[in-house]
């Protein structure tokens, strides 16, 4: 499509096109792997033929980067047959566990470490632990952290 | 009826309604009213058929509570009673068959916890993290990873040094 279309286009849906270019791109590592490595290939190979040079650098180097990204991805998801749980999934889990089994969790390995940090679960075993007395959400700034807070006590 | 086929290449049909209980299934019938066939790539038919076991029991029950509030308001006052004894008990029907549903070997458990985030279903996520959480509490951070067969990636500096932030956690 894009190799058909590109020259006939008016100037503002060229733009509009490139744009969508990169975006395709950038969104590459969300999609599946197989079908996603294919589709960037021959969409690269058309951008590359149609587009003027400085864009068609432009598109190549943004489809480099979300290759990078997609490999490290596909490793880090897939380790051997198990596939690790996101962040956020994590972070769901742990809002579930008493503090002591937070910090026991927080020790497991390097990304269980990273999510039993998240400052919300903190917030949410502090008002656990001390109730509402002590620190008020209102006298807390934004970036507020609670698992110091905790500590200190 | 809407297809769904499992990364595995087997196809199941379901209601709508059921199928809605994924949000990105939701989304992607909302943007495309045409689409009747959903391939998902990322979970097999044995996980995909207890996911749509829930979404069919918990679409159910919130039709049979539907149907039982409008026999309240059709019959009139006199009957209100029954429709909201009725509506107490399937709630706790639903927890409880949730409870035993959820009753499942940790490989399945975990598969549904990537299932339920991959479709975004946000009441088996609930109820999927929440068992997780219930088999790692009281549990030591040895015991967390012999359960769940994690590597420890910690060099023995580092781990020392978390374990120094909460001395009081390891007492």
């Amino acid at each position: 499509m894009l190799r058909l279309g590109y020259a006939h286009l008016p100037k503002p849906l060229q733009f509009l096109v490139f744009q969508d270019t990169l975006l395709a791109f950038r969104i590459l590592p969300d999609i599946q792997p197989g079908y996603g490595v294919a589709a960037a290939n021959s969409l690269l190979q058309a951008a590359e033929a149609v587009l003027p040079k400085q864009k068609a650098a432009a598109a190549v180097s943004e489809f480099k980067r979300s290759v990078v990204t997609h490999k490290r991805r596909s490793k880090s998801h897939y380790d051997g047959d198990t596939v690790e749980l996101s962040q956020d999934v994590l972070i769901r889990l742990f809002s579930f566990l008493d503090m002591r089994s937070l910090v026991a969790a927080g020790l497991v390995c390097k990304s269980w470490n990273s999510a039993a940090k998240e400052n919300t679960l903190w917030k949410i075993e502090y008002y656990l632990f001390f109730g509402s007395s002590g620190v008020k959400e209102i006298d807390t700034p934004y970036d507020f952290d609670w698992k110091d807070c905790f500590q200190e006590k | 009826m809407i297809t769904l086929t499992s990364s595995d290449g087997v196809q199941f049909d379901v209601r709508e309604a059921v199928a809605k209980e994924s949000q990105i299934i939701r989304d992607m019938i909302q943007d495309d009213c045409v689409i009747t066939n959903i391939p998902l790539a990322n979970v097999n038919h044995k996980i995909l058929s207890i996911v749509l076991e829930y979404c069919q029991m918990h679409v159910d029950k919130t039709e049979m509570e539907v149907n039982a509030s409008k026999h309240q308001t059709t019959t009139g006052e006199g009957s209100s009673s029954v429709p909201v004894a009725l509506k107490v008990s399937s709630n706790k029907n639903l927890n409880d068959w949730d409870k035993e549903f959820i009753n499942v070997d940790l490989d399945t458990l975990y598969d549904l916890i990537l299932a339920a985030n991959y479709l975004n279903i946000s009441g088996l996520l609930n109820l999927t993290t929440q068992a997780a959480a219930d088999i790692i509490k009281g549990k030591t951070t040895e015991e967390i990873r012999a359960t769940f067969n994690i590597k420890n990636d910690f060099t023995p500096e580092e781990e020392a040094a978390i374990r120094k932030e909460n001395p009081w956690a390891f007492e």
